[in-house]
């Protein structure tokens, strides 16, 4: 193996890898207390202000607490797959992230020689993001998929009622409305003609419209599915606290209780990349055709990139200060009668669409 | 747990002091409590959750209702014997490092109430770090706690912790066990009481044509028709008095009975107070019961509102009512030995209570799944401390996934033994103890107490202090009504309706605490009228009040009424029939949201009600959206009767001058013997009512709450009977949650509005 | 190298794993090993820059199949399967079908060796991963094999038709 290859296939993704987990565990950190200072402010409070200054070092207080906390494994438990259930739920919410494009190919590093060892290293562009699959778009269904397991597996071997309800109730939901969610970005596929998330954001870049302004139905199904899938209000079934005391994670203390939390968050920021990057042009700085506001090129692609997640993020958030949620059976009958037939319609009118009008192939 | 020496390991007492401080700065910072809610105190911790107050301040806002992820098990009201073993269960599976905060002094020592049945301090069973004192503690007293248990966290050493088991310790409290001994005997009751009359009016009159072999005394008392019946035939009397037209009594209010120890040949009566709602007739129909063999016939084939009052009486008296499908103990514990309220049974003897028990459903689902040779259907435990279950009542469920196929309910968790409580104070005294029955609208409770023992004076009290009644029980009905709509909504997962709700609620709290120095549990009420007369700034408080309430109303009301998801979740779920509803006994606006205008304040007016204007606002279906539709449209009903008593609000005396009932006033104590005297007296004694048994009744915010008052003319009450609006609702919920979800069991509850200290008494 | 390596390292994890679906009493541990099985051959599509087929593999058998098993084994009372006998305790049978199998296959590869040429490593892979696979499964699906497709789809409706038949009689009776 030659060195520009150790460079470009070891050595550059570690280090992406290393930035993105760093930034990825504080942002969902931090995560948490935007949640708990946002509801705050809608019921007309101040939620944390003490640990730290705002209550900036909340989550940091929580998550020492966390980890410290007596980790109990019922008795009656099935320890080994207690065990691994937080572990399978978490490792698939981070390595999602690895295809997700948070900004274009732009990064220059200019080539250099390592004095002493008389090495050329070659200039090279690399990207911000990890890697730019051929099947992004699979590989994030793929990889979050896996994630539902973990739920099952936790609330089953708790070996308690609440959590094995829990665990059905999440089983049932996430997998009807991964179907819809699958058919929801169909039409996005099609417009794009590629499973690349790069390319999908640079074909929205050619068509001159973010895929929202032409597939708005795609978007609001991918949003709902979306907020289905990880388990967040109005849709919070499986934990729900009302109902399932905490849902399939009643049994689970301490550390692996919050490897669960992190998944779930985690899943959230998920689910806001991908509604970015599919429908809400990514990277991309809106109203690039405006001369007067050109300005706005100024600001990197990645900053437009968080921008737009954090609105995702807060719709979240909004989203279950405001709303009760629905019931079991509700929840199913609108996944399959009402959210899959639309999904269904709108791919074969937009797969008509493309074919009449030439696509963008 | 290992204590490092300062002096002698210096270098590592550096790395150790810094990590430990910086553990417990973060534990102290992230105290997650388990709210272990039982009574009035849950209602302050969730004032101190709510806007004004705001918990969150101090990162403790995450309520885990999951033992295992919470921090601090806040203990928050009392906890009595039944409740003992749960508290018990949730402390042992917490996980290290947990603490305890005992809120309020019913769990630090039993509070006022020591009783049978009521645990004199959690610290019998679970250790505690921080107490509470008040009854209940205000929310800042809630917050100096949390503060507290920081400085403590602060301090302490340790970076691990172990597990420390606790043995149980039964305290008795010291109860004056023998107080009936030093009443006047009731014998004079005793022959008030069998003394005939002749008694005019339609429904004396019909009774007598149609059972004459039957009545055995008739008495009119204060305008309340009583008749004592044998009870060999009771059940035909009880079947005509119901479907006969002539007497209609659809509506059975109470069953209850009374003990006259020896003084009778007979020991206990048993009494019907049953309610027409087409002829606004009432009636009270006794029965006596012998000692030797205490049973009658059952009424629950007949009405199905004698369920559990009648397995009230039985638990309470031991009657065993002949034919009743369930009699089995109901507000104690089901290791109580004895029936406390059976005159001699000493007010103070507890039975150690250890056991949980599995409900008849269990049973009947092993039965039935065995006769189908299906699987057996999964049992499902809700409550006490489940969150839905608002911490003290207990569902078990047979259920089919998420379907509900059968249900019992277990209640008596908050069983604090009002009635023999009341028994053993004085007259004055008992109102702190009404306080505690509905906490949620604390007022209405006093003014119905002191309406049944004016109703024994057979006196009026002055308008003015009619008035002050009027005004700040209508507060105490939307106070009510907002807790209800935006805990049922929390339910449901819609968060912010609670803090909306709680905010004018607050305010509603500072006009109370401007009267009487009491935010929830006011006691601000005295027989003859109220405590003191009200702030000079009165006026102007309640006309600001009648302005900033509407808005929060109008939110809530943007927020849900055409919410699809809202009506959802609460369209048809647990809809009941009017005519069940009145079998059941429902009476509030949970029969209002049926289609029956039943309201005590039209029906019986007293107090005025009559001419203000206002209407009552009935649903259709009786589900759970027209009880919030009728709730909040209750809540503007009651902003205009205030409007209209604060413009006509009168001026005079606030206590009524009756020389019987009110201290004479100062100047006369100083001056003159005869005022002194009669000072010492009603200081010394109390008050003492004439001989006679009388029933009253209002129309409190969750429905028709009655209180049949005994007076032996003894300073303390012979009996006092409450009449809780939801225990008669409560007990239809079981049967009406079979074939819906688990979910709708949630939404159902929240909206019927049971509360537990006027459930459980 | 690299590919042949993880090659093998998938391989055995797959073998492993589908060995400990069959060998343990409960059904959660196998449905989990089963898990492990469809990763690891999913794995084996990726060294074959068969990346589509990787992916749909993980969609179709670990995010549906595999959750829609588990949740199945839930809802079924469980105990009673610890404590049934099972089937897999005729170990001289299923070794012997297994030899004869074995056999069977290391005949037909010896013997046809010669008609189907392996295809050097070198020379086919960067080839598929230029063009994209997805399309080129697509392409072929449409148009080779449009009749065995078709017949699939049939073939999975009528399951599904019979499926909610089943399912709805049985509430029928209730």
């Amino acid at each position: 193996m030659n060195l520009d290859s150790f460079i470009d296939w070891i050595l550059l993704p570690l280090i992406k890898i290393g930035i993105l987990f760093g930034l990825l565990s504080l942002v969902i950190a931090y995560l948490t207390l935007l949640e708990r200072k946002i509801i705050a402010f809608m019921q007309v409070r101040l939620g944390p202000m003490r640990v730290g200054p705002h209550g900036l070092l909340q989550p940091i207080a929580d998550g020492i607490k966390l980890m410290l906390k007596e980790d109990i494994v019922p008795s009656r438990a099935d320890k080994i797959v207690f065990t691994l259930a937080p572990v399978i739920t978490l490792i698939p919410a981070f390595i999602v992230f690895a295809v997700i494009p948070f900004g274009p190919r732009s990064i220059h590093i200019p080539g250099f020689t390592i004095p002493g060892l008389n090495v050329q290293v070659a200039e090279r562009t690399t990207g911000f993001f990890i890697t730019d699959l051929n099947i992004g778009l699979l590989y994030v269904l793929a990889v979050s998929s896996i994630g539902i397991l973990g739920i099952i597996l936790g609330g089953w071997a708790s070996n308690s009622k609440y959590p094995l309800l829990g665990a059905l109730r999440s089983a049932a939901q996430m997998v009807s409305y991964e179907v819809a969610l699958g058919f929801s970005i169909m039409g996005v596929l099609m417009m794009a003609g590629t499973l690349s998330l790069v390319e999908i954001v640079n074909a929205q870049k050619n068509a001159g419209a973010w895929y929202v302004f032409l597939q708005p139905v795609g978007f609001i199904l991918f949003f709902i599915c979306g907020v289905a899938e990880t388990n967040r209000a109005p849709f919070d079934l499986p934990e729900a606290e009302s109902e399932l005391v905490a849902g399939f994670h009643t049994e689970y203390s301490g550390f692996r209780f919050s490897l669960f939390f992190l998944a779930e968050y985690a899943a959230m920021i998920v689910v806001s990349s991908m509604a970015v990057t599919l429908f809400w042009g990514g990277w991309l700085r809106p109203f690039p055709n405006i001369a007067a506001l050109g300005f706005l090129g100024l600001v990197p692609g990645f900053l437009w990139f968080a921008l737009k997640v954090l609105v995702f993020l807060y719709f979240y958030l909004w989203f279950r200060a405001s709303w009760p949620r629905y019931r079991y059976d509700q929840l199913m009958k609108i996944g399959w009668q009402v959210l899959m037939p639309i999904a269904i319609a709108n791919v074969i009118v937009t797969a008509v669409l493309v074919l009449w009008l030439g696509g963008s192939r | 747990m290992k204590v490092i020496e300062p002096e002698t390991q210096e270098r590592e007492n550096f790395f150790t002091t810094t990590a430990s401080s910086l553990i417990n700065w973060a534990r102290k910072g992230s105290l997650w409590p388990y709210p272990f809610g039982t009574a009035c105190c849950a209602i302050e911790f969730m004032a101190t959750v709510s806007s004004h107050y705001d918990l969150a301040r101090f990162g403790s806002e995450v309520v885990r209702f999951a033992p295992k992820q919470s921090d601090v098990l806040m203990v928050l009201g009392t906890i009595n014997d039944k409740m003992g073993p749960v508290l018990k269960q949730i402390y042992d599976q917490m996980a290290e490092p947990r603490w305890v905060i005992s809120m309020g002094a019913c769990a630090t020592c039993g509070g006022f109430y020591r009783a049978y049945h009521v645990m004199q301090g959690i610290d019998e069973i679970v250790p505690v770090d921080v107490y509470i004192p008040g009854c209940p503690p205000t929310p800042e007293a809630v917050l100096d706690a949390v503060i507290k248990l920081q400085q403590q966290i602060e301090a302490d050493t340790r970076l691990s912790y172990e597990r420390h088991p606790r043995q149980t310790k039964l305290k008795t409290p010291e109860v004056n066990a023998t107080v009936h001994a030093l009443e006047p005997p009731p014998r004079a009751l005793v022959r008030f009481l069998d003394d005939n009359q002749e008694v005019k009016g339609p429904i004396a009159e019909a009774f007598k044509r149609r059972f004459p072999e039957e009545v055995v005394s008739m008495r009119e008392f204060r305008g309340d028709l009583s008749i004592t019946v044998k009870r060999e035939n009771i059940k035909q009397v009880l079947r005509t008095l119901k479907n006969d037209p002539e007497f209609d009594f659809k509506m059975l209010l109470d069953v209850t009975a009374v003990d006259y120890l020896s003084e009778r040949q007979s020991r206990y009566d048993v009494v019907y107070h049953m309610l027409s709602l087409s002829n606004k007739h009432r009636l009270r129909l006794k029965a006596a019961v012998p000692a030797d063999d205490p049973s009658i016939d059952t009424a629950v084939d007949i009405w199905k509102g004698a369920d559990w009052a009648e397995r009230e009486a039985f638990d309470m008296y031991g009657i065993r009512f002949k034919g009743h499908p369930d009699l089995r103990r109901i507000l104690t514990h089901s290791q109580f030995e004895g029936h406390p309220l059976r005159k001699d049974f000493p007010p103070g003897q507890r039975t150690m209570c250890t056991e949980t028990t599995d409900l008849p459903v269990v049973e009947r689902a092993r039965k039935y799944a065995e006769s189908m040779g299906i699987a057996h259907p999964t049992i499902l435990n809700v409550g006490p401390q489940h969150p839905a279950m608002h911490g003290t009542f207990r569902l078990q469920v047979a259920a089919d996934g998420e379907k509900i196929l059968d249900a019992d309910s277990e209640i008596g968790y908050l069983h604090r033994c009002f009635e023999k409580m009341s028994e053993t104070h004085t007259y004055w005294q008992v109102i702190p103890f009404t306080d505690r029955l509905n906490y949620m609208s604390s007022m209405m409770n006093g003014v119905t107490y002191a309406m049944s023992v004016e109703k024994m004076f057979g006196v009026d009290i002055p308008k003015r202090a009619q008035y002050i009644r009027v005004i700040l029980s209508e507060f105490s009905r939307i106070a009510d009504h907002l807790v209800c709509v935006g805990t049922n909504l929390v339910d449901l997962g819609a968060l912010s309706n609670f803090w909306y709700g709680f905010r004018p609620r607050e305010e509603i709290y500072d006009l109370l605490e401007s009267c009487c120095g009491g935010r929830l549990t006011v006691s601000y009420v005295r027989i003859g009228g109220v405590a003191q007369d009200i702030p000079a700034d009165f006026v102007q408080r309640v006309r600001k009040l009648l302005e900033t309430i509407p808005p929060y109303v109008d939110d809530i009301e943007k927020m849900n009424r055409h919410n699809k998801i809202f009506k959802l979740r609460s369209e048809g779920i647990t809809a009941i029939s009017a005519e069940d509803a009145i079998d059941w006994g429902f009476t509030g606006p949970t029969l209002r949201a049926c289609g029956v205008p039943y309201d005590i304040r039209k029906w019986f007016p007293n107090y005025d009600y009559d001419q203000f204007e206002f209407d009552i606002p009935v649903g259709e279906r009786g589900d759970v959206y027209d009880r919030y539709l009728v709730r909040m449209e209750e809540i503007r009903q009651s902003l205009r009767i205030i409007k209209q008593a604060i413009e006509n609000l009168p001026e005079g005396p606030f206590q009524i001058d009756d020389r019987r009932i009110s201290l004479p006033p100062k100047k006369g104590v100083y001056s003159n013997i005869e005022d002194l005297m009669n000072h010492f007296e009603l200081i010394q004694d109390g008050i003492l009512p004439p001989i006679g048994e009388v029933y009253s009744y209002w129309e409190a915010a969750n429905g028709e709450l009655g209180f049949y008052l005994v007076s032996n003319g003894a300073k303390r009450p012979y009996r006092l009977r409450c009449r809780g609006a939801c225990f008669y609702i409560f007990q239809a919920f079981n049967h009406m949650v079979k074939g819906l979800y688990m979910s709708d069991v949630v939404a159902a509850l929240g909206s019927l509005n049971i509360v537990a200290g006027e459930l459980e008494k | 190298m690299l590919e042949t390596t993880l090659f093998y390292i998938f391989s055995f994890v797959a073998i492993v794993s589908a060995i400990l679906v069959i060998t343990q009493r409960n059904v959660v541990h196998s449905a989990i090993f089963l898990a492990a099985t469809l990763l690891a051959v999913a794995g084996i599509f990726l060294t074959l820059h068969a990346e589509f087929l990787a992916g749909v593999q993980v969609i179709v058998y670990v995010g549906g199949i595999l959750v829609l098993f588990v949740f199945v084994i839930m809802l079924i009372a469980l105990n009673r399967t610890e404590v049934e006998r099972q089937f897999n305790r005729q170990w001289t049978l299923a070794a012997i079908t297994a030899a004869v199998l074995v056999a069977e296959f290391a005949y037909v590869i010896f013997r046809g060796k010669e008609t189907f040429p392996l295809p050097s490593a070198t020379a086919a892979a960067p080839a598929i991963a230029v063009t994209g696979n997805s399309q080129l499964v697509g392409v072929s699906l449409y148009t080779n094999y449009l009749l065995p497709f078709e017949i699939a789809s049939i073939l999975l409706l009528v399951a599904i038709v019979g499926a909610v038949v089943l399912s709805k009689k049985k509430t029928a009776e209730d």
